[in-house]
């Protein structure tokens, strides 16, 4: 079995002729005794024999006459991209060391203000709220439809207003952590309610809603005071801000709106269903 | 090294560029067959086989003395070979089978003109084209060290070495490729009269 392995170890050396006179010897004589490696062997032997049959297409005689200098070309045309490389580095290297302090002086700054204007936009710009962004995009044309839209986008201001003060109006500070209340969210949310108060209101005037006006610049100063707290372990201040909602009952207020826009649109849809339930006149 | 081999480098160190040409004229046949043996593309492979010549161009003047010109000029020519396989598995052009095919039945035909036997033209091409098309399916480090020792007449060590792995390596290459080609070949080769025999 051992010499089986050996045997076979040595199969490509045999057909290579790659075996000095020892191995030669005891691998035909081993082959010359074992079935099965003289047919392994020959099997092999098989496909190494059909396999050289193959012959290699030969490239007519000017490919090799003029292959050298197809090389010298070559080698010529990439020195000469390596030099245009180079010099070009050089030249611009050269251009920036010899130009006038100022000239880096006013780059630099350019680059900053640019910088600046950048990092403004980004953090400082009024950001479009989705109700106001779905707004400019609804094509409303009668005055009806105008109305309508501003008070579901009250409506929709006040339930966000709403969610804010009542988790202020609903903090324990002796039984929870103050960061339970999660106050730079509120801060935020509070700061976009504010911004987006002054297109509501501008457009409430206009429209002759006097009571929503009204509650939104109430929602609009409470929220002021809570988009300005100072940091989210001042309790007193956050105190401050509850007792305000409480004294002026603004979410009773909120709540009494909501009751009265819901009746509204209760009479307006009888009234647009009234016709369709009258009775049929012959 | 071959002693002319070296004589050629200290010549071109020396500033003889001529030395160079010399250098390519002798070894330009070697590196383009074994360019073409794994790429099976002529034009692969003598954009190959000239860019090993540029590369050797521009290391030739740091190469180590006690290095095998031959030996370097396969290692470069066989990894630029594998390379240009890898990169073109991706998108596929012209393949091995279809060139080998036609420049071969052209090649024949030339070659035989003199005593033109169309059946015995017929037959060989197609034997070229089944031995094309099996060694596409092998990979490319397979078919690499099988073309090293099947057609390019390299030893297994020289394989090895240049290869820069073991014997053993090299022989488990080798015997994996030839039972892919086997599996491959077998069905034609009983037609063409050489039957496998089986255990």
């Amino acid at each position: 079995m051992n010499k089986c392995k050996k045997c076979r170890s040595l199969f490509l050396e045999y057909f290579y002729g790659e075996l000095d006179a020892s191995k030669k010897k005891f691998f035909d004589e081993h082959l010359s005794v074992c079935d099965k490696c003289k047919s392994q062997f020959a099997e092999m032997e098989a496909v190494l024999r059909f396999t050289g049959k193959r012959i290699r297409p030969e490239p007519p005689e000017e490919f090799w006459d003029s292959y050298e200098e197809r090389v010298e070309q070559r080698i010529e045309t990439e020195e000469a991209s390596t030099v245009d490389r180079e010099s070009l580095w050089r030249s611009l290297g050269r251009r920036f060391y010899l130009a006038p302090k100022w000239i880096y002086q006013a780059a630099a700054a350019i680059a900053l203000i640019v910088i600046g204007v950048f990092i403004g936009r980004a953090l400082f710009s009024p950001r479009i709220t989705g109700v106001q962004l779905a707004s400019q995009r609804l094509e409303l044309t009668t005055p009806q439809q105008l109305e309508t839209a501003l008070i579901h986008r009250s409506q929709d201001y006040i339930e966000r207003t709403k969610l804010i003060l009542l988790a202020l109006v609903n903090f324990d500070p002796s039984t929870e952590d103050p960061y339970a209340l999660n106050l730079p969210y509120q801060k935020q949310v509070s700061k976009e309610l504010v911004e987006e108060a002054s297109y509501l209101k501008k457009e409430l005037a206009e429209s002759d809603q006097e009571r929503l006006e009204n509650l939104v610049t109430s929602l609009e100063i409470i929220l002021l005071q809570i988009a300005n707290l100072e940091s989210e372990n001042d309790l007193e201040a956050i105190a401050l801000v509850r007792d305000g909602i409480n004294r002026q009952g603004i979410i009773m207020e909120i709540n009494l709106t909501d009751l009265r826009l819901f009746m509204n649109r209760g009479k307006e849809s009888e009234s647009r269903e009234q016709p369709l339930h009258k009775p049929k006149t012959i | 090294m071959a002693q002319n081999d070296q004589i050629l480098i200290d010549r071109f160190c020396s500033g003889d560029q001529t030395a160079f040409y010399d250098l390519v004229g002798r070894y330009k046949k070697k590196i383009y067959y074994l360019a073409y043996d794994i790429t099976g593309d002529h034009h692969e492979a003598e954009d190959i086989s000239q860019e090993v010549f540029m590369k050797v161009y521009g290391a030739l003047k740091t190469f180590r003395r006690d290095a095998k010109m031959s030996s370097w000029l396969h290692q470069i020519t066989v990894n630029a070979s594998i390379d240009s396989l890898r990169r073109k598995s991706a998108k596929p052009t012209k393949s091995m089978g279809e060139f080998d095919h036609v420049s071969t039945q052209e090649n024949l035909i030339a070659t035989t003109a003199h005593n033109y036997d169309p059946v015995k033209t017929t037959e060989s091409a197609q034997i070229q084209n089944h031995i094309s098309q099996a060694l596409q399916k092998i990979s490319p480090k397979e078919r690499a060290v099988f073309v090293m020792c099947h057609y390019n007449g390299l030893k297994l060590n020289e394989t090895a070495e240049i290869l820069n792995v073991t014997v053993g390596t090299v022989k488990s290459l080798l015997f994996r490729a030839i039972r892919k080609l086997r599996k491959e070949l077998s069905p034609f080769m009983n037609d063409y009269g050489m039957e496998i025999p089986h255990e």
